[in-house]
């Protein structure tokens, strides 16, 4: 999806009748999902607010290719709550600093692109790699990791891992976003 | 062993916290000194964080392409856009004002909104398939089975059997004595006691109740909204129904998840 996709056109836009079919649609499940965490209604509204406001800007300036607006709507919803989630377990009420939105909601951008970077090179690996990288970010017990691929031993499912995680690390770090998102 | 491998066995080391305080303050002391083994150890937590619920990665340094980014938040359309969106939240849902946002002036919202609930409730016709669609959803029978504790006097199986043969006050009555903590199977006894009170219109007891199992924590939490939906639909009350049943719709692990997608396509 593009600029000139009528849908995201009426999207920056503002059109009414596209953002009644958004909420509609999407809010819902970012509610849903948001209140099984233990979050608030108006949590998972302001969540859902700027993550409109953040993929407005994305798609505005021509940083976004989206597949389906509706599923990347919901990936940065989820995001955006995990952040605030880790944010306030290592933030002490008494020292929170005063930050400007606008630089707060920046960070977060740049946080999801490269975010996106990383997934879609995870998706460039083998399929083996996914499969053994999915269940190490499960926390599966390397004991059961051995059972599942056949391994001889433990210490051939680290090295196995340990490939898999340095090939990924060449894909993004070769990748030209990485070095702009970097500096 | 190569040493690119030892470098990864000790990143893994130092995340799981494995590490001496010496080791520790060596490896730290070495990713400040080359910036691409601290490179190298960013690229591998946020490799390991990509999917964790409980961890993000923060964004550091790049102050020039931080100071670009928030320009564009800053910008003239940007701000717009962004009252376009308030402006078309306070028009569409007055009743659901509940945020901590400035730009609601809630005093007057919450006027508004109080005007609204009573005429709901004065003028609103009450959907007749709700009822129809509890009776097609509840099914007591998929209440667990609850085991019995032989001797003990707080034994929870007490009250599924007093439910099963329909004496809904003796389930409420010995809930009562019962000290029902909220773990194990005393904790699944608390839908006994919710479902009780449905069947005695004791609705916002039932409620509480299915609460008081939701913010347990107890394994079967997951269930009281389930529970929690039907109470709704049996009080006609559509709109904290479907909220309800949002909540199971986004988790393929809670209980009744597949029923409460069909329920959801029915209602909406």
């Amino acid at each position: 999806m593009h600029k000139e996709d009528p849908f995201i056109k009426g999207f920056l836009g503002g059109e009414p009748d596209i953002l009644r079919k958004i909420y509609s649609q999407s809010f819902p499940t970012v509610r849903g999902y948001i209140m099984s965490r233990n979050g608030s209604k108006a949590e998972a509204e302001d969540i859902f607010h700027n993550a409109l406001v953040t993929l407005y800007v994305k798609l505005k300036n021509d940083e976004l290719q989206i597949q389906s607006f509706e599923s990347y709507l919901f990936t940065m919803c989820r995001n955006m709550w995990r952040r605030e989630r880790s944010k306030n377990r290592v933030t002490n009420l008494d020292t929170i600093p005063l930050v400007d939105e606008s630089v707060d909601m920046a960070k977060f951008s740049i946080e999801q692109s490269q975010w996106d970077l990383y997934q879609e090179k995870f998706k460039e690996l083998s399929e083996n790699c996914r499969k053994l990288l999915g269940m190490t970010f499960k926390k599966i017990a390397y004991k059961e990791i051995v059972t599942f691929f056949n391994y001889a031993s433990e210490t051939v499912a680290r090295q196995r891992v340990f490939k898999c995680k340095s090939r990924l690390l060449q894909l993004i770090k070769r990748d030209p976003r990485y070095l702009r998102l970097k500096t | 062993m190569q040493e690119d491998e030892l470098e990864y066995q000790k990143i893994e080391r130092y995340f799981r916290g494995e590490m001496t305080e010496e080791e520790h303050a060596a490896f730290e002391d070495a990713m400040e000194k080359d910036p691409d083994l601290k490179e190298r150890v960013t690229i591998h937590s946020t490799i390991d964080a990509l999917e964790d619920e409980e961890k993000w990665m923060t964004f550091e340094g790049a102050p020039e392409l931080l100071k670009k980014e928030a320009d564009l938040f800053r910008s003239e359309d940007t701000l717009q856009f962004s009252e376009k969106l308030k402006a078309f939240r306070n028009q569409t849902s007055v009743s659901e004002t509940t945020s901590k946002s400035p730009w609601f002036n809630k005093s007057l919202w919450g006027a508004i909104a109080a005007i609204l609930i009573i005429a709901i409730f004065v003028f609103y016709p009450k959907d007749p398939n709700l009822n129809t669609l509890f009776e097609e959803y509840h099914n007591w029978e998929d209440l667990p089975s609850l085991v019995t504790k032989g001797g003990d006097p707080n034994d929870p199986a007490r009250l599924e059997s007093l439910f099963r043969s329909k004496d809904y006050e003796g389930v409420i009555a010995s809930s009562e004595s019962l000290e029902i903590a909220v773990e194990g199977s005393y904790a699944q006894a608390l839908l006994y006691v919710g479902a009780a009170h449905i069947e005695l219109g004791n609705y916002r007891q039932a409620l509480a109740t299915f609460d008081r199992l939701i913010n347990s924590n107890s394994l079967d939490a997951h269930k009281g909204y389930w529970y929690k939906a039907l109470t709704y639909l049996k009080q006609e009350n559509k709109e904290q129904c479907l909220e309800v049943l949002d909540i199971i719709a986004a988790e393929p692990t809670y209980f009744m998840h597949e029923d409460a997608k069909q329920l959801l396509k029915e209602l909406r």
